[in-house]
């Protein structure tokens, strides 16, 4: 008996620790609700340069004074292929309001992008992160930390403003999946009009 | 009655940690007579919150769920079946997928000549996937596993 009770002592403190161990949890995720969903925001974004399927060189800082799209992806990535077209829409409607497009597809041989470039008509540059270097740079510290770098970023979108600093940064999320990339298009009316908000 | 012998092979698959695969296989094993064919059944699991592509994809793109047997020793295999997969719809999107969850069959009809030899063999055969959850999508994968026939 006595046994037990303390056994229910036992409990009881663990039950109280379990909880206090929640509690801690949830005030610390609601502390930082955009860790995951939007991270480094305000952080320079990495600079790189990379060669595109059309055989030309691009280079981030070669977009200095430009707003810049990227987004992650790989022909396998169903939620990258979803928002292949959109990105198409994105660049005819933004491109002449001086924003620059990239696809940075991760890891895979050109002719097997060149068939999705073919497919869905991409006449933005798409650039071949042929070792994922560029996208290890890109993933967020702490985010998905069994997952393999270089493929954190997959399937993300960013907005990088004139001065080279990350204004956008949406992770996959397919519970809220946005392939008509709308918040990429808030942001970009945003950094056109001159609104200054992060 | 065949005797029938759970193995479980959860290898590496889709991340660094194997004790936290994303698609495990368990075998039974399959007891046949020579001259005659038989079924061996892969129970798949996929965890909890995955997804995987189904066994044929409407986007050419798209990694399809694929089971490759090896040439076996007198072992000649014959249609695979894949369960029905089920719909995928994309919020915010229109478009919709077939996919894998939870747990299912897929059944390897194979046959073994009259020629054959008694006694146990270890039938390899692969399963490629890829997986996404609703944070990620990780890149496609191979799960080796071996299907013990035994042969009399």
């Amino acid at each position: 008996m006595e046994y037990r009770s303390k056994r229910a002592d036992f409990r009881r403190t663990l039950k109280a620790l379990l909880l206090a161990g929640i509690i801690t949890s949830t005030v610390s995720l609601a502390g930082s609700p955009n860790r995951e969903n939007q991270p480094m925001i305000g952080e320079s974004a990495p600079l790189f340069s990379l060669p595109g399927v059309d055989g030309k060189t691009y280079s981030l800082a070669d977009a200095a004074g430009k707003y810049v799209v990227i987004h992650f992806a790989t022909t396998w990535c169903p939620f990258c292929n979803a928002e292949a077209p959109h990105l198409q829409k994105l660049y005819e409607e933004y491109g002449k309001k001086g924003v620059a497009v990239y696809i940075v597809d991760v890891k895979e041989e050109q002719a097997q992008v060149d068939k999705l470039v073919d497919k869905f008509g991409l006449t933005f540059p798409v650039l071949m992160d042929t070792d994922g270097a560029v996208s290890t740079q890109y993933a967020p510290e702490g985010v998905q930390p069994d997952l393999e770098r270089d493929a954190v970023p997959l399937a993300s979108n960013l907005v990088i403003d004139r001065e080279g600093k990350i204004r956008f940064y949406s992770l996959l999320n397919t519970m809220a999946f946005d392939a008509k990339l709308t918040g990429v298009r808030e942001t970009l009316d945003r950094l056109l009009e001159g609104d200054p908000r992060p | 009655m065949p005797l029938v012998v759970l193995i479980t092979f959860a290898l590496a698959g889709g991340g660094p940690d194997p004790k936290d695969s994303i698609v495990t296989v368990n075998v039974d094993s399959v007891t046949v007579g020579a001259g005659t064919s038989s079924t061996a059944v892969l129970n798949v699991r996929v965890k909890k919150g995955y997804h995987i592509q189904a066994d044929s994809v409407a986007d050419e793109f798209l990694i399809p769920t694929g089971l490759e047997m090896e040439a076996g020793d007198h072992l000649i295999a014959g249609k695979v079946d894949f369960p029905p997969a089920v719909e995928f719809r994309l919020q915010g999107a229109d478009d919709t997928w077939l996919v894998y969850d939870g747990s299912f069959e897929i059944r390897v009809a194979f046959a073994v000549p009259g020629d054959a030899r008694e006694g146990v063999r270890m039938w390899r055969g692969a399963l490629r996937y890829q997986a996404c959850d609703d944070r990620r999508c990780l890149p496609p994968d191979t799960l080796e596993f071996d299907i013990p026939v035994s042969v009399l």
